[in-house]
């Protein structure tokens, strides 16, 4: 398979009132055509950051890329001029926002919403990519007489649908999905995320998938990246990093999940905050977190080591190797 | 927000500070100014008719800002007619505070018909510029400076009462209010000691952004001839006086004009600057 | 929507009514004999009374209001005896030259303050934003007497391009317009600098952006649209301010307009055409804000027509 976007040594600061927060540090992704990947952290881990550092929609002078590449299709985003990067976004590259209740601009009609992405990508008149837009909506489940309703007259799932419609209206090859089912009802959640996997199969797109839940990620996709403190700090097949994870940042989350079968047992949390982006610790970021810390973890990062090549893991003491948990 | 994070954050906003600097020093210069003027502010020197201003030959010992059409200081009139135009707009405020207080809390507290009646009193007063009800009203009153605070009052609580109401109704329809009429709390309990201490710092916005206009608006009257009556020095008519004048004296009618928009910007500087400082929004 | 309509309707028919009531009053409590002020200096007491009788003025208060409503609904509005002719049709021809400049001033400031205050709000911190921000707050501190006298003393005395005052070409409407859409204008500018700033910030643009629309399409197109929003709402309420402005403006540059009559109007204590123009001024208003929130329905779909 090709690389489709590759992300290297990426680190992205915000700076703003003398203050620098570094949301971002030395980060290492590849996506491959047709692969949904997974990337996982709680809040604040620099998921989103990522993403917007992928669309190249960092908040103007305010978060910045310090480091780093990011290419699609060995092409260097961060070097493309504005209007070569406007003919991607939308087109080839798409994003669905984690909060459809402010994601869609309140005063257009959701029609105009989706055919405004179709007329910028593929010069269509205003009554074909009317035409267009109906389709597209009925493919996400929006009959087209809705068309011209304001985004306050749907309800949440039925707004996520129209950003999921939005972003696949020019069928992209990559998608990237930021905790699209966060602010949505359990229910709607299974059927945003149904939709979601029908269409990238559909359209063979690849899907980046930024959640907190590990659920999602199990269903919908191949491989997994765990992030903390703006690090990369596993990454391998869903299947391996599930089974023998070996971070134990990634053993608290995969803990941290309740559990239907078996008996019932007390949820293991991990103790401690998120790792504070402007004072990121020295050495590994979740040493203070960490149970296994040793003096090494407080003095020096790890590398990012190969377990197999399915699987790769950024820790001195990967717990998960030798089988222990 | 605790006392201490309010003095941090008033530190640190320079709006606040820049205006409170600037109203204490025209506000000390004009309450203080019998104590080192040396001309009269409406005795009338025809030999010093329309003198140019001395600042450059005399300094200050001279007639600063230079004399008007009747040879008056211009700066001596400045002053005192300052004290005028901030006592006027003070008072204004405060009774304008007051009763928008009251009758705000009222309105949005027990709603209803007092809220009807509020809001369509309100609506009829708007459907009247301020301006042109108070010289109307005026000018069957009489001009006299109490008339001018009454006309000033009667056009401006509504500003107040509206802002207090919207506020009264966002915290009476709160968990925490309905939970103490449940427990049984009177009401008027509920009003000072739940409802009151949070219109507290919209009232205080509102109060000092409407300083500015209060003044323009006494500086219009005063230049119809409606407002401070002469010989009583104002800016409004001091403006007025030197309009004829423009061609060959323009200093009768600029340096009142600009003391008249230092005042107003120092008061919409502390405006805005205690809109951050007391805005819960606006994080720092 | 049709009750919504309906109860709209009927506030303004409130509103309206309390304005003739303050209007009746005013007239009632201020000095002078109406029937002296109709009659020439030198009218014996029996014509004065003969007047008296004929203008209604021995009936009790309240049907000497609805005697004068019922001429309003008439379309009477009452005799000006300073002007002597009828207020309607003076009220009319001021009224005209009053939106001449009106209109002129609230153009050109819309021309400038709408392209000044977006860029100021989406260049924040630079240059062109420290400028339009000084501009603002001193524009809105700015009396509107001072502002005319400071630019007949550029334009007039110092450049002499333009009339002081009068009317005539179009050079004698500069002035005025450009004094009364002033403070306007700076208004504009300011509010929608901290609008378009917020909206800035929301994740629609962004997500707009993720569209691959470009900078400029979604500045001007997109985030313009939810910034004018809060203008709009406040634009019924600033034509009393354009209003009240104009009085003065129009006395200074001695434009015949409804402001320099309202204050002839009162130095000449000719109170029947202050009420005219007072219950006219308030039917102005009231159309205008009912014209505003109209509009602001069509942009803003959220809001119901209320």
């Amino acid at each position: 398979m090709d690389e489709l976007l590759k992300i290297s040594n990426l680190s992205v600061e915000y700076r703003s009132g003398g203050k620098v927060a570094k949301a971002v540090n030395n980060l290492n992704l590849t996506i491959k055509k047709g692969q949904a990947m997974g990337l996982v952290g709680e809040s604040g881990a620099g998921k989103t950051t990522t993403a917007l550092s992928v669309m190249g929609l960092l908040p103007e002078n305010i978060g910045m890329i310090t480091e780093g590449d990011i290419t699609y299709n060995g092409e260097s985003l961060i070097q493309m001029k504005e209007k070569q990067k406007n003919n991607i976004r939308g087109k080839k590259i798409s994003m669905v926002f984690a909060n459809p209740l402010s994601s869609l601009n309140p005063v257009f009609t959701i029609g105009h919403q989706i055919t405004m992405v179709l007329r910028k990508h593929k010069n269509l008149s205003e009554k074909d990519a009317k035409k267009e837009a109906a389709e597209i909506l009925k493919l996400v489940g929006i009959p087209d007489y809705r068309m011209g309703d304001y985004p306050h007259q749907f309800s949440g799932g039925m707004r996520q649908r129209v950003g999921i419609a939005a972003a696949l209206a020019c069928s992209p090859e990559l998608l990237i999905a930021d905790e699209p089912t966060t602010a949505l009802d359990v229910t709607i959640q299974a059927q945003i995320l149904e939709l979601m996997k029908d269409l990238q199969k559909n359209l063979n797109s690849s899907l980046l998938m930024i959640t907190h839940n590990l659920g999602i990620i199990a269903e919908l996709c191949q491989t997994v990246a765990v992030m903390y403190g703006g690090e990369v700090v596993e990454y391998g097949s869903v299947q391996e990093v599930f089974e023998h994870p070996s971070h134990w940042y990634t053993i608290g989350l995969l803990n941290a999940v309740p559990k239907l079968a078996g008996e019932r047992q007390r949820l293991i949390s991990i103790p401690g905050n998120v790792a504070n982006a402007q004072m990121l610790p020295e050495g590994c970021k979740f040493h203070p977190r960490c149970s296994r810390c040793i003096e090494k973890c407080k003095a020096k990062r790890p590398d990012m080591i190969c377990l197999n090549e399915k699987h790769y893991v950024q820790c001195w003491e990967a717990g998960g190797r030798n089988g222990e948990q | 927000m605790s006392r201490k994070d309010f003095i941090r954050r008033m530190r640190k906003s320079k709006l606040f500070i820049i205006g409170l600097a600037g109203i204490l020093a025209i506000a000390l210069l004009c309450f203080l100014s019998p104590l080192f003027a040396q001309f009269n502010p409406t005795k009338s020197e025809l030999s010093n008719r329309l003198l140019e201003p001395e600042w450059f030959s005399k300094g200050l010992g001279g007639h600063v800002f230079g004399c008007d059409s009747m040879g008056r200081d211009v700066l001596t009139r400045l002053l005192i007619g300052g004290r005028t135009s901030l006592l006027i707009a003070f008072s204004v405020v405060i009774i304008t505070t007051l009763i928008g207080l009251v009758i705000g809390l009222l309105a949005g507290y027990y709603g209803g018909v007092m809220d009807l009646m509020l809001m369509r009193v309100c609506d009829i007063m708007m459907a009247l510029p301020t301006l042109l009800l108070a010289i109307c009203v005026v000018a069957v009153m009489g001009a006299s400076v109490t008339n001018l605070v009454v006309v000033l009052s009667i056009t401006g609580w509504i500003m107040v009462a509206r802002v207090v109401r919207s506020t009264v109704m966002t915290i009476r329809n709160s968990e925490y209010i309905k939970a103490a009429i449940v427990l049984g709390i009177p009401n008027y309990k509920i009003i000072f000691k739940e409802v009151l201490p949070n219109v507290v710092s919209p009232v205080i916005i509102t109060a000092t952004q409407a300083f500015g206009g209060m003044i323009l608006t006494e500086a219009s009257m005063s230049f119809l001839g409606l407002g401070v009556p002469a010989p009583a020095p104002s800016w409004g008519a001091m403006i007025s006086d030197g309009r004829e004048y423009i061609a060959t004296a323009p200093w009768v009618v600029i340096v009142p004009g600009i003391a008249l928009m230092l005042v107003v910007l120092a008061f919409n500087f502390l405006g805005d600057g205690l809109n951050d400082i007391m805005n819960p929004k606006n994080k720092d | 929507m049709l009750k919504k309509i309906l109860r709209r309707v009927a506030l303004t028919l409130i509103v309206l009514f309390g304005v003739t009531i303050i209007a009746f009053v005013l007239v009632r409590l201020s000095p002078g004999d109406p029937a002296v002020q109709m009659l020439p200096a030198t009218a014996t007491e029996e014509q004065i009374l003969n007047m008296r009788e004929r203008m209604g003025l021995n009936e009790p208060y309240i049907i000497q209001y609805f005697m004068y409503l019922g001429n309003l609904l008439k379309g009477d509005l009452g005799f000006s005896f300073h002007f002597n002719m009828d207020c309607g049709a003076l009220i009319l021809a001021r009224l005209i030259n009053t939106a001449k400049i009106t209109i002129i001033g609230v153009l050109i400031a819309l021309i400038i303050s709408i392209p000044l205050g977006m860029i100021a709000g989406i260049k924040r911190g630079t240059a062109v934003d420290t400028a339009a921000t000084a501009f603002a707050l001193c524009g809105q501190a700015m009396s509107p007497v001072w502002l005319c006298l400071l630019m007949i003393l550029i334009f007039s005395v110092g450049l002499k391009w333009l009339p002081t005052q009068g009317v005539g070409t179009w050079k004698h409407m500069v002035m005025p317009s450009l004094c009364v859409g002033f403070s306007f204008c700076s208004l504009v500018t300011r509010m929608l600098r901290s609008s378009m700033i917020d909206v800035l910030q929301e994740e629609y643009i962004t997500a707009t952006r993720a569209r691959g629309i470009s900078k400029f399409v979604v500045y001007v197109k997109y985030a313009f649209k939810n910034a004018i929003l809060p203008i709009v709402t406040i634009s019924g309420a600033q034509l009393g301010l354009l209003l009240a402005g104009s009085m003065v403006i129009e006395q200074i540059f001695n434009w015949p307009g409804l402001g320099q009559l309202t204050v002839t109007a009162i130095s000449s204590r000719d109170f029947q055409l202050v009420q005219s123009i007072l219950v006219v001024v308030a039917i102005i208003m009231v159309l205008c804000n009912l014209l505003v929130d109209i509009l602001y329905t069509f942009i803003d779909k959220r809001v119901s027509f209320n």
